[in-house]
């Protein structure tokens, strides 16, 4: 059960990744098009910049699950590269994901509250071409909570031990 | 006070081992509850979305996805044989050649974070493997990166322009030599490094001329349609950075077509990687944002800032106190943020104190550009210590900094002695 | 006497916009000085909160007092961009019966209205000639998307570009011009990359609100004071913005900008634009208080012709 939960975790971040990857795509093609459009066409898309902010942000907060299960969040890395021990390593490793797993959870929390407050009074954003606030804020909830998600999940797997709860390499914490 | 704690709380998330974004944002959280109380927490998503929707942040993933589709795709490799054929015998070629690449690629970006990524991407991995340092390297890069704010194009420049309401064609102008100045500096250092220790020098490939200097000037050629669409479209005024970092992009995906590696795998792998570390990157900028806002509601920065300028002083003393203000404060916080809230404070004394404004905002460009590359919070430093190979640790990158920190500081000397160093360029416009 | 009330206010401008210091700061100084001290007014700037997400931390209460521009909340409310289109008159304005549209519009919000002040205007700057046609025929000038049909309406193409990347675009000829408050022009640096302006005859409304639950919280005697005050600002701001916008014009003439002025025709063009473009986008939020706004201030005889 709580391996396939894992997996389909994992999955869930894999096809964020994939998602980031396609609005980069998008928003390169986006830009260029645009610069196209004005100077060969003279036609300005006058909603390229609102979108590609958008796009920005969706993607940031898409891939963010990922960036964390690839590793690829920067940390400072004085003790535990220091450490000889795989034990304090992984002491550590499970230390550092407890608290951040704290963090975030708490992110999840605020965003949350401010995802609700901004569906029910349907604000939008304050663009030429706006759309309503919660799209956006449901990606940065959905990003900082399957983050958290990823944390929980190395902390256990450091404290409770090997792969249970996350195939995530401590080694490329320990880095 | 609820600042003093959450710098606490910030430091002891650092020591172990939190990620740098999560390690901010439990700051935020501490000093918001501890300022403002629970209603605090209520500006945080719409600050993150605010940054993280900036449109002209979009520069950053498309310069990172211009490396990651140079390098995945080995053109990177012609372009840094070619400038090792280019540059012929000299004592420490192959890092001549970083500090050649850095300022070739630090003068078509704007971001000093992007071209760190870029070159810890590119150049530094291909240096490493032919025996380079790696601290020596991984200082040449972020040097490499901080020429990037200081030469034109760039968009610090332009937003110092509009906050102080100087010409922002002649600031332009003005960052191009003292730029070109630290660049001579580096080259100098590494010169001076390896005359003391020659063993230092590279011991693999000392030299080894691969073929006539023809060839190798052509085989740069393709790359001109990278740098025409970056710094040309901008120089021409055909393009916006972002829309010019998209067509470098294009230029990017030209040129790999050009020398045959194109193919949809490379394309997959790069936007995989840059991406990736984008949002790594981004993740750390709304962070920082959100921590800027709190200071600013608490003064902290601005009661610093009063209290600093109050002080009865000679002239010299006031410049020395107002580039310490930045440069310390730049560790920490965004550099927009900063010149937010200290351009409109800076801009009145430069009257009363008699400052010539294109020496004092260079001089403050500088300094801006040290804050990302200073621990221990430069951006430049998470983004290349993230890019660049896995030996390379944020340790090692941080010993790295301080040599380089020195040399811009010995720039900003210069400048400061030199002032046409800075004016003179703006005076032929 | 009034019981000691401290206030946090926040505003959307750093000192190089006018209204900054003319209506902003104003205001916090009369509140202070017509309450004998009794309130004490804490400012806070965009350092502290983005222009476009201040209306929020208003609204739950961590600043008590917004003054901003109505044009940066328009995710939530799109009302007051129709004032573009009415000359700043004070009086006629609050006797028109549009400030109790606004007061029920801001109110939903959860906000109360304290003073509406109206301004005079908008420039728009360029960087070469009109076109044969004597309008922007040809031209791409930068506007927020509200303002797209004013640069339309005379035949040029409007463009979105962030403030950032607006003058250098403007420098570098990316645009040809840029739609953009006379007050603090020079201060902006326009005076650097452009070389012509002229007045579009538009209207730029400011809106000063307080939390609601801090408003109710409020005693009879200070809550005088903020309307009295209100009342205040808003008769002195078209004066001194016409003033400031004299002083400006100075500026911009003794840095070599050449203030032309549009043929009859074209100039009729716009109004119709102003008119009809205002009031669409006040609409796309609130249509029906936009509705019942457009009659209040059209039966006043406030609309530009
Ligand atoms: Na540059
Ligand atoms: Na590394």
């Amino acid at each position: 059960m709580l391996r396939s939960l894992g997996l389909f975790h994992d999955h869930l971040s894999e096809l964020g990744l994939w998602l980031g990857m396609m609005a980069l795509a998008a928003l390169a093609t986006l830009s260029f098009a645009g610069t196209m459009s004005r100077y060969l066409l003279s036609t300005p898309l006058g909603w390229v910049p609102d979108w590609t902010g958008y796009t920005l942000a969706a993607s940031i907060f898409i891939t963010a699950p990922a960036v964390t299960k690839h590793g690829q969040h920067v940390a400072m890395d004085f003790i535990a590269a220091a450490a000889t021990s795989r034990t304090v390593v992984r002491f550590l490793t499970g230390i550092a994901a407890a608290m951040t797993f704290i963090v975030l959870a708490t992110m999840t929390w605020i965003v949350t509250d401010s995802l609700l407050a901004a569906f029910r009074s349907g604000t939008g954003t304050a663009a030429g071409y706006p759309i309503p606030r919660w799209w956006l804020l449901s990606f940065i909830t959905y990003g900082f909570g399957s983050s958290a998600v990823h944390f929980l999940r190395t902390a256990l797997t450091a404290f409770l031990g090997k792969e249970k709860f996350s195939d995530l390499h401590i080694s490329r914490e320990a880095n | 006070m609820p600042i003093a704690i959450g710098f606490g709380a910030l430091a002891l998330l650092f020591i172990i081992g939190v990620p740098v974004f999560a390690a901010f944002f439990g700051f935020n959280i501490i000093a918001a509850l501890g300022l403002m109380g629970p209603q605090g927490l209520s500006i945080f998503a719409a600050s993150i979305l605010d940054t993280s929707m900036t449109s002209e942040l979009v520069t950053v993933p498309l310069f990172i996805l211009l490396g990651e589709l140079l390098f995945r795709s080995g053109c990177i490799t012609i372009l840094f044989d070619a400038v090792d054929d280019i540059v012929g015998r000299i004592r420490g070629r192959q890092y001549v050649i970083v500090v050649l690449i850095s300022v070739l690629l630090g003068a078509l970006s704007g971001s000093a974070v992007a071209v760190a990524a870029m070159l810890g991407k590119t150049v530094m991995s291909e240096a490493m493997e032919r025996g380079g340092d790696k601290r020596l390297l991984a200082g040449l890069v972020l040097g490499g990166a901080c020429l990037a704010p200081i030469i034109p194009p760039s968009f610090l420049i332009v937003l110092i322009g509009m906050l102080s309401g100087t010409s922002i064609s002649a600031l332009l102008a003005a960052g191009v030599l003292p730029g070109l100045v630290a660049g001579l500096l580096f080259f100098a250092y590494v010169q001076f490094l390896l005359w003391r220790d020659p063993s230092r020098d590279m011991t693999s490939s000392p030299g080894k001329l691969r073929g006539p200097m023809w060839k190798a000037v052509i085989s740069l050629l393709p790359f001109s349609i990278v740098i025409f669409a970056v710094l040309g479209l901008i120089l021409l005024g055909i393009a916006t950075p972002n829309e010019a970092a998209a067509c470098g992009v294009f230029g990017a995906l030209a040129v790999a077509a050009i020398y045959g590696k194109l193919s949809v795998r490379m394309i997959l792998n790069s936007l995989k990687g840059a991406i990736l570390m984008s949002a790594m990157i981004l993740l750390i900028m709304a962070a920082s944002k959100v921590l800027t806002q709190l200071l600013a509601f608490s003064g902290l920065t601005r009661d610093l800032v009063a209290f600093l300028t109050a002080l009865d002083m000679p002239t010299v003393m006031v410049l020395i106190l107002l580039m310490i203000i930045p440069f310390v404060l730049c560790m920490f916080l965004d550099q927009i943020a900063l010149l937010l809230i200290l351009i409109p404070i800076y801009t009145p004394l430069l009257d009363t104190f008699g400052f010539d404004p294109l020496v004092f905002w260079t001089l403050f460009l500088l300094n801006l550009t040290l804050g990302a590359i200073t621990p221990p919070f430069g951006y430049a430093l998470f983004a290349l210590g993230s890019a660049s190979p896995r030996e390379v640790s944020l340790r090692d990158i941080y010993g790295a900094s301080w040599p380089f920190i020195g040399l811009i500081l010995l720039t900003l000397v210069l400048v400061w002695a030199v002032p046409g160093l800075a004016t003179w360029l703006p005076s032929q416009l | 006497a009034s019981a000691e009330t401290s206030v946090r206010m926040l505003k959307t401008w750093d000192d190089r916009y006018a209204g900054s210091s003319a209506i902003c700061d104003r205001y916090a100084e009369m509140l202070e000085e017509a309450s004998g001290g009794e309130i004490s007014v804490q400012m806070f700037g965009p350092e502290t909160i983005p222009p476009l997400d201040q209306l929020e931390p208003v609204q739950n209460g961590l600043f008590q007092v917004l003054c901003t521009y109505p044009g940066f909340h328009t995710g939530a409310i799109t009302l007051l961009t129709g004032l573009e289109s009415i000359r700043p008159e004070a009086e006629a304005f609050r006797d028109s019966g549009a400030r109790d549209v606004i007061d029920e519009a801001y109110g939903a919000l959860g906000v109360q209205t304290l003073s509406v002040p109206l301004a005079h205007g908008y420039w728009i700057y360029l960087n070469r000639d009109l076109s044969d046609q004597g309008d922007l025929t040809g031209l791409q000038v930068r506007a927020l998307p509200p303002q797209h049909p004013y640069v339309a309406s005379l035949g040029g193409t409007p463009v979105v570009l962030p403030p950032a990347e607006m003058f250098s675009a403007l420098e570098r000829g990316v645009v040809e011009g840029a739609y953009f408050p006379a007050a603090g022009a020079t201060g902006y640096g326009f005076a650097e990359v452009t070389k012509l302006y002229f007045d579009t005859k538009t209207t730029s409304p400011h809106i000063i609100l307080a939390n609601q639950s801090f408003w109710d919280g409020l005693d009879d005697a200070t809550r005088e004071v903020f309307e009295s005050q209100a009342i205040v600002l808003e008769d002195e701001t078209p004066g001194v913005y016409d003033r400031l916008n004299a002083e400006e014009a100075e500026k911009m003439a003794a840095a070599g900008m050449e203030l032309i002025e549009l043929s009859d025709e074209a100039a009729g063009r716009l109004a119709a634009a102003v008119v009809s473009g205002s009031w669409a986008f006040a609409g796309s939020r609130n249509p029906d208080e936009a509705a019942r706004m457009r009659e209040a201030v059209e039966n006043a005889g406030l609309l530009r012709e």
